[in-house]
């Protein structure tokens, strides 16, 4: 299974070994780093999670199994932060960089933001969130 | 007529005939852009100037009048019911309804480049008096690289910390404990930051310090302009105009992005954060996203978070170790 990590509403941002995913419908942000940074750079390059788990195998990190990685795919799918590709896209090259020392990919999920602003809720920004008093009728 | 449309109409002719010869009638630099502000009464004039960067006259990027009920009448335009608090923002419009017992209207025109703020009580709440016109620069400055950020900033040789972070953690005791050392200051509550050039601008010159923190600074709190209690905080609302002189009110470049947090130290102590530690410290920034562009707000955010490296740091138990610490903070950058 292939998968684009190009979905509606989700900005993405890299910064060294750390990748920063934040969802401006729902508020939610996620932090990827490490094992996990090295899946979904994989998963961007077009890489499936066959061939994924098969570089893990062959790596320095291959203490990482092909279940988590499974696993782990299925929760960004669940998070809507990747989905499934339809048809064959271009590969681009991609290896393992962050997975040394190799731990369990982890998904670092933030929804304080989300809390914050269903608190104070986000109100209708559109004319429709500005009912007017209608004028007295005599 | 369309609510956007009588918003931008209640705009022009509030400009075109009460504001033709307002009362007061200056100028004021808030990050990169020049403000016309226009009063309609002097006793409006001078509850929010003190507040602003005076600059001289020339082309204004905005034009602001301030005017009250008793002046003008755009109660028409209050959303109903009065009691919640509204945003319309839209490509050309913007309008925010806060209410309350000293309700606000916020009105602006983006292709105009004119915005009203209208209180129709006659007066604003004190700390809203500290960073007048907050949600205007706001929601003006969303198409622009700009960002308005919850956090404080002092600079040494042109070189900004941005220290970011809920309340309570020490932002305002360490931009102030700079500002007497001698730092450059750009704000202690909000400031701007440039997503791409790394700029980071004052939009005002006040500080808000708590009272609990006042002892620190007695010089500041005798020249507090009111205590205000927002949230149940009391808070001296200070104009740093005449405390600092105005080449120590000004912007630079960020080097360095500091996440405040009370761990117990006695002197300050810095340790390395991750950028999504960084980007959580600006959520009480992302609040503004309430006033709409959310997806503004995020994507800006986390371009902040990228343009320069992160820390925590605990400020310590002693505020007049704090500049010496950061000093040496940045020398170690380098």
């Amino acid at each position: 299974m292939r998968y684009t990590t190009q979905v509606p509403k989700l900005v993405t941002r890299q910064f060294d070994d750390e990748i920063i995913l934040a969802n401006f419908d729902t508020g939610i942000y996620y932090s990827l780093i490490g094992t996990a940074a090295d899946i979904w750079l994989g998963l961007k390059s077009g890489a499936s999670t066959e061939e994924i788990a098969t570089a893990f195998a062959k790596s320095s990190a291959q203490t990482v199994t092909t279940e988590q990685i499974a696993t782990f795919i299925d929760e960004l799918v669940t998070e809507n932060i990747i989905a499934p590709h339809e048809g064959n896209p271009g590969r681009e090259p991609w290896s393992i960089q962050f997975g040394n020392p190799p731990s369990p990919p982890t998904l670092d999920r933030f929804d304080d933001l989300r809390d914050l602003l269903l608190l104070d809720p986000v109100h209708d920004v559109s004319e429709g969130g500005w009912p007017l008093k209608a004028p007295d009728v005599d | 007529m369309s609510t956007e449309a009588q918003f931008l109409h209640a705009i022009d002719r509030v400009f075109e005939h009460r504001l033709a010869s307002p009362a007061v009638d200056c100028f004021a630099r808030s990050g990169s852009y020049r403000l016309r502000l226009c009063f309609t009464d002097k006793k409006l004039g001078a509850e929010f100037l003190p507040s602003f960067l005076r600059e001289e006259a020339g082309p204004a990027d905005l034009e602001i009048g301030f005017l009250t009920g008793a002046e003008s009448e755009l109660s028409s335009l209050v959303p109903y019911p009065p009691t919640a608090h509204r945003t319309i923002a839209l490509d050309d419009c913007f309008a925010f309804w806060f209410p309350g017992d000293l309700p606000m209207l916020y009105l602006l025109n983006r292709k105009s480049r004119r915005a009203l703020i209208w209180m129709p009580a006659g007066a604003a709440p004190d700390w809203i008096a500290s960073r007048p016109a907050l949600p205007i620069m706001y929601a003006f400055s969303v198409s622009s690289p700009w960002v308005v950020l919850h956090a404080a900033a002092v600079g040494l040789k042109d070189r900004f910390l941005l220290l970011a972070g809920d309340g309570r953690v020490g932002k305002t005791t360490a931009a102030l404990s700079c500002a007497r050392a001698g730092w450059t200051y750009a704000g202690d509550d909000y400031v701007y930051a440039n997503t791409t050039s790394r700029k980071i601008e004052p939009l005002y010159c006040s500080a808000r310090l708590r009272a609990d923190m006042a002892k620190a600074f007695p010089d500041l709190a005798d020249v507090a302009t009111s205590v205000s209690n927002s949230d149940g905080e009391a808070r001296y609302e200070l104009r740093l105009a005449g405390q600092l002189t105005p080449d120590k009110i000004r912007g630079g470049s960020l080097a360095a992005i500091l996440l405040p947090r009370r761990q117990g130290a006695a002197l300050p102590q810095f340790s390395p954060a991750r950028r999504i530690d960084a980007l959580s410290a600006l959520n009480t920034s992302m609040m503004l996203a309430q006033l709409g562009w959310l997806d503004v707000m995020i994507n800006k955010a986390a371009m902040t978070v990228g343009l320069a490296p992160v820390f925590f740091v605990d400020t310590g138990q002693e505020p007049h170790a704090i500049p010496d610490a950061f000093a040496e903070f940045l020398d170690r950058l380098e």
